[in-house]
């Protein structure tokens, strides 16, 4: 029984920390109809950022995270600048291939320096105060950017563009500058959370590989386009995996993808939207 | 220049979209201030163009102007964008009202006021309340749940959220039904007259506005021509020039 | 006998039958009777054994690029399970070449014919997804393979993977490379050859009709999803005898060669080739290998000249992903799209100044 409430509870902080990831995911396609594949490599970028600049400075943990933090930033925004702006808008399906690419040169840019030398720091097995700060800073962070959608007025211009482009820039939103900053927003809450898994998961860099996809599985589940979708999505396969993984090992692998293609199958638009 | 009495001036203006040349060609005209005008032409004509062009959306369609100029109280404006353009006073409402779906009315009004930093946005709501009181009870409702009446009041309130000096209004009339479309026709007349707003209709026959309207002109193969007196008449133009 | 004629100025053609033809004029065959004269004779000839590798990986990842520019570039699916239908072929030829002593010529056709069961099966979510849906559900798919190839270790190995046995073209390592240079380039010429065409038929015309509006398609008449399902088919057919040449041309493979990367450099081949061409896929194939060498060389120099250790994985990836996001940026009709701009700027020489090419952005 307590073993059962550890791994939901180890759940429910994987998948607050997934559900941020979920909600950036869905800002960019709200604000710049951008399906972002880069986005789970992107939390794989934070994480390994993290991991190097904790190899190299050892101690202040609070300064390699404000460091991290720092660098993602700049590295979104020369990207934003260099590789999205100048061409927007693209359609949707040159979009992906652009995400695409992205995702490869980070996936490049992961495999430049091999993390062995870091200090694989092992967890055991049961309760762990890491997951509570985890879910705390996860369930922090999604609140902000839920006020920030549902209550900033950049949130309003956000769903705005969503709903109507034309419309919005027939009203004078500088479209282009909030995709600047829609992207600067949801890029730190991706690498944010891919911090945070990383931690939570003891710092092992043998995890930063299949991260590149593995925040899809929650977004479909909670649908493209929803914000509360895509929280309960996060949180729903967090639990998941963090069930399957401790029960049966490899079906950690191998559920969220199945689960992923049987919605797909059944109810694209996501299980957790009922808006039409 | 006559700039002290026209509040837009036009003159000269060609347009041309990459796969149709001279949607306008040599369009010249100009209106005073706090009138009404009423553009009317068929389809193709290039009404949706022409107000395209003024309010700068254009250059997002592809389109380009290719000659003349576009002066707004004495200052050029053909160059700008459509953010700077509307914070000249110049607002377009496009074809089809083109509504925040998934947003209350409130926050489709709040939206009109963004280019004007600081504003006194609650003022500027009361006002929009004043002129359509039938917007008020419905200010949490979503804009999908409206009637395409409500719409159009909505869309003319977010118009005038954003303080212009200049409405141009794209076919107010498609899918709404007469008794509607007379009171909203008074309640753009009462803003016209208090606000000292100048309106451009663009319509495909003058069948409302046209009792009100100061002026009215023809637009074909983009290009104006001011109709005779007795070519217009309340279905539209009778003959073209 | 067809007279020899050069081309006129312009790019016009008086008949329908010079609109059907493969090569406006003579010299078009004369240019592929050339190459495969070089490909064929001269080249293995001059060149040292390891070019003869690299060509050799040149043809078989241009096959499966072929394959995949009939399900993306033709009929507009994007498709990011293409490395596991390629996995699909090899294995299926590996298993059966060990475990029941299946020869070569039947072994290659057989992984081709189960790539594209799996191919269909990879399709299926096309019945009603498309666009970003379709990518989300290829990548799911990917993920299933992936997780089969590595778990399901009485057939495949696991993550150790599994070799031909010793028995399979017992020559000398040297011998055996020449072979499958000469298997893989005269396959990858009847291939290319039989996409051509099938492109110019009736199949290519109604896969780029549902490319173009698979809803006009289908009001047309067409039943837009069984030839979204022919056109997966008959892509990973393409690609699963790819992968089956692949497995004859490394000897071994596990499933760290058919990860998601791998679909990614498929994709990116495409698009650097050019999106909707069979040559394009060619061209394609050819730089990704082209950068995959340099990038082997750019480790040693880095390392040996600056003291700076990157991995010529991080490179190759670095550098693919980069020109993929540039190509669809700037030229997203990729290098065919490039060539034929020269081509017709030439063609239609003194007048090349005016002349719209279809593509400018």
């Amino acid at each position: 029984m307590n073993d059962l409430l550890n791994l939901l509870f180890k759940g429910l902080s994987l998948g607050s920390l997934y559900a941020l990831s979920a909600m950036g995911f869905v800002l960019i396609f709200r604000a710049g109809g951008i399906v972002n594949l880069a986005h789970g490599q992107l939390m794989a970028m934070g994480a390994f950022i993290f991991l190097l600049l904790y190899g190299f400075l050892d101690g202040g943990f609070i300064i390699v995270l404000l460091l991290t933090t720092l660098i993602c930033l700049l590295m979104i925004l020369v990207i934003e600048r260099l590789l999205i702006r100048p061409f927007y808008p693209i359609d949707m399906k040159k979009a992906i291939f652009v995400t695409l690419g992205i995702m490869f040169m980070f996936k490049g840019l992961i495999a430049s320096v091999s993390l062995s030398s870091v200090e694989v720091v092992s967890k055991g097995q049961g309760f762990d105060s890491v997951h509570l700060y985890i879910l705390a800073a996860g369930i922090v962070s999604i609140i902000i950017l839920l006020l920030f959608y549902k209550r900033s007025s950049l949130g309003l211009y956000i769903r705005a563009v969503s709903d109507n482009r034309k419309a919005a820039l027939s009203i004078g939103i500088p479209v282009k500058r909030l995709l600047t900053f829609t992207v600067l927003i949801a890029g730190m809450a991706s690498a944010i959370s891919g911090i945070l898994v990383i931690i939570g998961s003891g710092m092992n860099a043998a995890d930063l590989g299949p991260m590149e996809a593995r925040i899809f599985p929650s977004i479909i589940l909670g649908g493209l386009g929803s914000m509360t979708g895509a929280i309960m999505g996060g949180i729903i396969m967090g639990i998941i995996e963090s069930c399957s993984g401790e029960q049966s090992g490899p079906l950690r692998d191998l559920l969220p993808y199945l689960i992923m293609l049987v919605i797909l199958l059944i109810r694209p638009k996501g299980l957790l939207t009922f808006k039409s | 220049m006559d700039s002290r009495d026209n509040i837009l001036s036009i003159n000269d203006l060609h347009v041309s979209y990459p796969h149709h040349r001279d949607t306008l060609r040599g369009v010249t005209f100009s209106i005073k201030r706090g009138s009404i005008v009423s553009v009317v032409g068929s389809n193709g004509a290039g009404k949706t163009t022409l107000l395209n062009t003024i309010s700068g959306i254009i250059r997002y369609d592809g389109g380009k102007i290719t000659g003349g100029e576009i002066n707004f109280k004495g200052k050029r404006i053909d160059n700008l964008k459509p953010v700077q353009i509307i914070r000249e006073g110049i607002v377009h409402i496009l074809e089809g009202r083109r509504e925040f779906s998934s947003l209350t009315i409130e926050e489709n009004l709040c939206l009109g006021s963004l280019t004007r930093s600081g504003s006194p946005t609650k003022r500027g709501i009361e006002m929009v309340y004043s002129y359509f009181p039938s917007l008020f009870p419905k200010k949490k409702t979503l804009a999908a749940d409206c009637g395409p009446g409500e719409l159009q009041m909505l869309a003319i309130g977010r118009a005038l959220m954003a303080q212009p000096e200049l409405i141009l209004l794209d076919e107010p009339y498609q899918r709404i039904s007469p008794v509607l479309a007379g009171d909203l026709f008074s309640a753009i007349s009462q803003i016209n007259k208090e606000e000292a707003i100048a309106f451009i209709f663009v319509e495909r026959a003058p069948c409302m506005s046209f009792q009100v309207t100061d002026d009215v002109l023809g637009i074909s193969d983009g290009m104006i021509f001011r109709p005779d007196k007795g070519m217009i008449n309340s279905s539209g133009l009778s003959a073209r020039s | 006998m067809k007279r020899f004629h050069f081309y006129n100025c312009g790019d016009f053609k008086a008949s329908y039958e010079e609109e059907l033809s493969l090569f406006q004029t003579g010299l078009g065959w004369l240019w592929l009777i050339i190459g495969l004269i070089l490909i064929l004779t001269v080249i293995p000839m001059s060149v040292n054994p390891p070019v003869i590798r690299i060509l050799s990986l040149m043809g078989i990842y241009s096959i499966a690029a072929v394959g995949l520019n009939i399900i993306t570039g033709y009929t507009g699916m994007i498709s990011l399970g293409h490395s596991a239908i390629f996995g699909m072929g090899a294995y299926t030829a590996v298993i059966l070449a060990s475990g029941m002593n299946a020869p070569f010529w039947l072994a290659v056709p057989a992984g081709g014919l189960i790539s594209a069961i799996i191919g269909i099966g990879f399709g299926i979510p096309a019945f009603r997804l498309s666009g970003f849906y379709m990518c989300f559900a290829t990548l799911a798919c990917q993920k299933i393979m992936e997780f089969i190839f590595i778990h399901w270790k009485g057939l495949t190995g696991g993550v150790d993977g599994i070799s031909l046995p010793e028995t399979v073209f017992p020559a000398p390592a040297l011998k055996n490379d020449m072979i499958i240079y000469y298997i893989v380039f005269i396959l990858l010429a009847l291939m290319s050859w039989a996409a051509v065409n099938l492109l110019r038929s009736k199949f290519g015309r109604v896969f780029l009709a549902i490319k173009d509006d698979r809803k006009v398609a289908g009001t047309m008449g067409i039943p837009v999803f069984k030839y979204k399902l022919l056109s997966f088919a008959v892509g990973s057919f393409y690609t699963g005898i790819a992968g089956a040449l692949f497995a004859y041309y490394n000897r071994h493979i596990s499933p760290g060669d058919f990860t998601l990367s791998l679909s990614i450099v498929f994709i990116a081949m495409i698009i650097i080739g050019g999106i909707g061409s069979v040559r394009g896929s060619i061209y394609g194939a050819v730089v990704i290998i082209l950068i995959k060498e340099a990038s082997v060389y750019g480790e040693r120099t880095l390392s040996d000249m600056f003291d700076i250790s990157l991995t010529s994985a991080s490179l190759y990836a670095f550098v693919t992903g980069l020109l993929m996001v540039l190509f669809i940026i700037l030229k997203p009709k990729g290098l065919a799209g490039i060539w034929d701009d020269i081509c017709s700027a030439f063609r239609s020489w003194p007048f090349s100044q005016g002349i719209d090419h279809g593509f400018k952005r």
